[in-house]
């Protein structure tokens, strides 16, 4: 992929995300993820409707007009995106691959994270977190941020949440926000996870295509594991066949969503052929609801 | 299972070197695949019965392969055929029990010895089929032509003086022989006819018997087993004990000759031990049955019955590749 046509996409993504970012995402956003500590801001005469409990009665009583005492929660939040670049995104059936919905995923969290005015961070990992761009403000920032998705040749191939999320945990001292997107192909995360979840804001992404639920018939097909390699031939007109695998999928599945949803993890399936607006925005006002 | 080429037997090792390059080819995915991420589900919740069989169709292949090798090596069935032919015969001893056969001129008496010398005869001649007759006033069919050795053996043992009543119907017994050899099939009928005294019961003439041998093809040896002169004949007294007489020895030696001559046979005289065995050494040297053993070396190919089921897993795996197995996106 020549500078051009990455620069092309980049800029891509952002017209793309920036409807979303600015009208749909912003105030859910905003209100999802709030910060800790409220930090005193100003005091301003009382106006006609302002909660009559915020008046300050010291400053009232000194210069008798009613004031109220007006804090600002405390913002500038550390937003950190672990992107999954492993072989499995490569994968996709529709016009879209698992990789590309990530980095659009990554963007809408980027660019909603700088407009409230929150440093942004990356990782990419695949079963090693292969690049870590530290946590910053800015537009530009940002979009260096996408480029990076776009332009990483990863070294290896496989997934390992466990190794993204411990590092992270390692990396980030404060609260922060920690958006994982992967396609969770990967087994012994649970720990860290939990762990992660309790030091940190936790979301989940996991990002399936439609036919990793449901095998199309194509006859018998040699097919390979973009991250084992592996080749294996399989008769996918065999009808039982589809259907094993469409139960274990859904068994695996079942048993993520089980564990997110014990440990009161917020996390969204989202799959390449469907829009994610919908469920990502009632992911994140359900979260205004519990926080 | 011999091989006429064995050195081909050696592409046999060709097999895994061939076996390792096709796995390594699959590993490689020359063939073209599609990328699937989750190969690692599929794998454990099965890839269907043709999926295997398809894996399996290039090792069918090479057993075909291996077969089709064996084949070029020429296995040969060697069948090592030994034809021996035994003209088997006939022969049934008629063995004189009369009360006569008790006399010592023989060691320990006449009876003994001949018991002892049939019972060396009858273990020289394996192959034969062996009867025993035995006769005094009457006579008596002790053993049916057999080749059951051991039981005539027993019969020898136990066969006595004095089951049928004294007396010497010479006629009787080879009548009784001639009769048991009738119904036999085989191209020697003999009969030995072992006495120590005259004719002198029976409704059959001695003769008259030999007479129905010779028509029915039989040759008859007759053996006379007595001393010359008087023999001593032990006479158990209540009162005395065991006392001997000397009785006289009353052979009718030209009508067994004759009986012999008639038939084809020989006339032998026994006079004591020595010569009772040698007569039946030499009877034996006599009826020496001519056998020929041939041996065949039957060599035979049997490539087909490799080259044919190679042959079919072949065609088989082959249209199976095409047809059923056939893979790639359809």
């Amino acid at each position: 992929m020549s500078a051009r046509e990455m620069l092309k996409k980049v800029r891509y993504l952002e017209i793309r995300t920036k409807g979303l970012v600015n009208n749909l995402f912003s105030g859910e956003y905003h209100s999802a993820f709030k910060g800790r500590g409220m930090a005193f801001s100003e005091v301003r005469p009382y106006q006609y409707g302002d909660d009559i409990r915020q008046i300050d009665w010291n400053v009232t009583a000194r210069s008798q007009q009613p004031f109220i005492k007006l804090f600002e929660e405390e913002r500038e939040q550390t937003v950190m995106i672990a992107v999954d670049v492993s072989g499995s995104g490569q994968f996709g059936s529709f016009d879209q691959r698992k990789q590309d919905l990530n980095a659009e995923l990554a963007a809408v969290f980027a660019f909603s994270a700088i407009k409230n005015n929150d440093k942004v961070g990356l990782i990419l990992f695949t079963d090693e977190v292969e690049q870590v761009i530290p946590p910053r403000k800015g537009r530009k920032h940002v979009l260096r941020l996408i480029r990076e998705i776009f332009s990483v040749k990863p070294a290896r191939k496989g997934t390992s949440v466990r190794e993204a999320l411990g590092y992270v945990n390692r990396m980030l001292k404060r609260r922060s926000i920690v958006v994982c997107i992967s396609d969770m192909q990967d087994a012994n995360y649970e720990k860290t996870c939990k762990m992660t979840a309790r030091k940190h804001d936790l979301i989940m992404l996991c990002v399936d295509d439609v036919l990793e639920y449901e095998l199309p018939n194509l006859g018998l097909v040699p097919l390979k594991d973009p991250e084992t390699g592996q080749i294996l031939m399989v008769d996918t007109s065999d009808a039982s066949v589809r259907e094993e695998f469409a139960s274990e999928r859904k068994k695996n599945q079942m048993q993520l969503a089980d564990f997110l949803l014990k440990n009161k993890i917020d996390h969204v399936f989202l799959k390449t052929n469907a829009s994610y607006v919908q469920p990502l925005s009632s992911m994140l006002r359900s979260r205004v609801q519990h926080v | 299972m011999i091989f006429a080429n064995p050195e081909w037997l050696f592409a046999l090792l060709l097999l895994p070197v061939l076996a390792a390059y096709h796995f390594r080819y699959i590993r490689r995915g020359r063939e073209g695949t599609l990328s699937f991420s989750q190969v690692t589900v599929l794998q454990k919740s099965g890839n269907g019965l043709r999926a295997k069989l398809h894996v399996a169709l290039p090792f069918i292949q090479l057993f075909a392969l291996g077969l089709f090798i064996i084949a070029l090596a020429r296995p040969q069935e060697e069948n090592v055929v030994v034809e021996r032919e035994t003209e088997g015969i006939d022969i049934v001893l008629v063995i004189d029990i009369s009360s006569s056969m008790l006399a010592e001129d023989l060691r320990p008496n006449r009876f003994i010895a001949v018991k002892d010398v049939a019972q060396q005869f009858v273990r020289r001649r394996t192959n034969d089929r062996i009867g025993l007759v035995v006769f005094a006033r009457e006579s008596l069919t002790l053993v049916p032509p057999t080749l059951d050795h051991r039981l005539i053996h027993n019969q020898l043992d136990i066969m006595d003086i004095g089951i049928v009543r004294d007396g010497t119907a010479i006629g009787m017994g080879v009548a009784t022989a001639v009769n048991r050899l009738r119904d036999s099939s085989a191209a020697t009928r003999v009969i030995i006819l072992l006495t120590d005294g005259e004719n002198n019961s029976g409704e059959i003439d001695p003769v008259t018997s030999a007479e129905t041998a010779r028509t029915m093809g039989m040759r008859l040896y007759t053996i006379g087993a007595s001393g010359e002169g008087s023999a001593p004949y032990p006479v158990d007294d209540p009162v005395f004990g065991r006392r001997y007489f000397s009785i006289p020895i009353e052979i009718n030696e030209p009508m067994l000759t004759q009986m012999a001559e008639m038939t084809g046979g020989r006339y032998f005289r026994a006079r004591d031990n020595r010569e009772l065995e040698r007569v039946y050494s030499e009877i034996d040297a006599l009826e020496k049955t001519p056998f020929t053993e041939n041996i065949f070396t039957d060599v035979q190919d049997r490539y087909l019955l490799f080259l044919y089921p190679g042959l079919l897993l072949f065609v088989i795996s082959f249209l199976l590749k095409q047809s059923w197995l056939r893979a790639g996106i359809q």
